[in-house]
């Protein structure tokens, strides 16, 4: 039974209060206040530890955990597939009230903004209470293996490489209804050179698969390619191949096959009139 | 625990229970104009602004307003003097059985009070989270724009 809700200032603060029994981290509460948890007796509230704030720093943008999916979506300066991702949380409410760091601690498959960040490479800071910084790689990776709030642990901020010249970022998500979970989702992230050789090349798709994954066989064939020398029917071959996509009560297997098919020729389409504009 | 929130401009102290949930503190306390639709932030009749900002008061625990500002639609216009999107709602005929009424006003307060000047797309994003099960949102869309113009003469 929930008996306690506590109002730390300081990253020091947070972990005094870890401390307590059955005590977890709440941020926006959307996740948290509809979970029957019976076990929760404490909630540690982060409204009032300053991590809320977009900062552009040198060749990043620094975003405090507490930002909320509406702050970053209205935050001019960030690339647009970030604000998308933003805007896709859900509604306008619902924009307010979730935050970067909630949507990265509680991690549901379907979340909009998480993915993004991985395509876009960004980095985590994470206090366990000593202060780490994770490569998207290397977060996913652990919290696939136990989720954050599970752990007595704080995500801090969020740091998102600044676009770069030659770069093309995009986020799509399906859903057959505005306010519901996505179905299926995909992040994409390219980088090239003035030859048109691309040197980087991210997929992450989610929502149609237990945890998001990079979708590594396509993004091997990109790299070091010229796109003239890609046939887009081929990718989408070797990327349901590669992956196994699971299916819901809204939709099939072969369903989810389609949209991730279209997704990606989407994908290359945009990235090709990209780099023709950027030539 | 101890809770001070200002509510419609009122500074209030009271014990909470921690588990509670915002709405059902709110009606809890009187505030009957927050309406329970659907107790998971889809349909938006529980919407109460918090430091000017619209949020879905059925995923808060009432905790989240610790020292903040909470206007509930009992918070905006009287009866006698009700607020301009108050009267332009009713002028325009777009209250059909009044559920989603007072989260749709307070969201459409929240775009007014950053934004006093919309156009119809973002009056639509501004009210976008409020379900309406009677009307066709094609009137509320046009009181928000009366009611925006009608304010900046006003003032
Ligand atoms: S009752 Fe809160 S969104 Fe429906
Ligand atoms: S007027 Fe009936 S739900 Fe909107």
């Amino acid at each position: 039974m929930l008996t306690n809700h506590l109002y730390p200032n300081t990253i020091e603060e947070v972990f005094e209060y870890l401390g307590e029994p059955n005590s977890k981290l709440l941020a926006g509460g959307t996740g948290l206040s509809l979970e029957k948890n019976l076990k929760l007796e404490t909630l540690i509230d982060l409204q009032n530890v300053k991590l809320s704030y977009i900062k552009a720093e040198g060749d990043y943008f620094a975003i405090g955990a507490m930002t909320s999916a509406h702050e970053i979506y209205k935050y001019d300066a960030l690339p647009d597939s970030l604000k998308y991702a933003a805007y896709s949380v859900g509604d306008t409410p619902i924009m307010h009230a979730v935050t970067i760091g909630g949507n990265l601690a509680k991690f549901y498959n379907w979340v909009d903004i998480p993915p993004m960040l991985w395509a876009m490479d960004a980095s985590i800071v994470i206090y366990n209470p000593k202060e780490t910084v994770m490569s998207s790689d290397e977060f996913f990776a652990y919290s696939r293996k136990n989720n954050v709030s599970a752990r007595r642990e704080l995500i801090a901020e969020i740091r998102v490489p600044k676009s770069v010249k030659n770069s093309f970022s995009e986020y799509q998500t399906f859903m057959t209804t505005e306010n519901e979970k996505a179905q299926l989702s995909l992040a994409s992230y390219f980088e090239w050179d003035d030859k048109g050789e691309i040197g980087k090349t991210h997929f992450v798709l989610s929502a149609a698969v237990g945890f998001p994954i990079r979708i590594t066989a396509i993004e091997d064939k990109l790299n070091g390619s010229l796109l003239n020398d890609i046939e887009i029917d081929e990718l989408i071959t070797m990327a349901l191949d590669d992956i196994k996509l699971v299916s819901s009560y809204k939709s099939t297997i072969e369903f989810r096959k389609h949209i991730l098919g279209v997704y990606i020729k989407r994908t290359i389409n945009g990235l090709k009139e990209k780099m023709e504009v950027t030539k | 625990m101890e809770l001070n929130v200002t509510i419609n401009g009122e500074d209030r102290e009271f014990f909470v229970d921690p588990g509670m949930l915002l709405l059902d503190f709110l009606r809890s306390e009187g505030y009957l104009g927050v309406k329970n639709g659907c107790s998971e932030g889809t349909c938006g009749s529980c919407t109460v602004l918090v430091d000017d900002k619209p949020l879905k008061s059925c995923i808060m625990f009432v905790g989240q307003v610790q020292n903040k500002k909470v206007l509930t639609i009992e918070g905006l216009g009287t009866p006698e003097k009700p607020h301009p999107l108050q009267d332009e709602f009713v002028e325009e005929g777009a209250v059909q059985c009044g559920f989603c009424i007072p989260g749709m006003i307070l969201s459409a307060n929240a775009l007014l009070i950053t934004n006093p000047d919309p156009t119809e797309e973002e009056i639509k994003e501004g009210l976008d989270g409020n379900l309406c099960r009677c009307t066709g949102y094609v009137k509320q869309i046009k009181a928000v724009k009366n009611a925006a113009k009608r304010m900046r003469e006003e003032n």
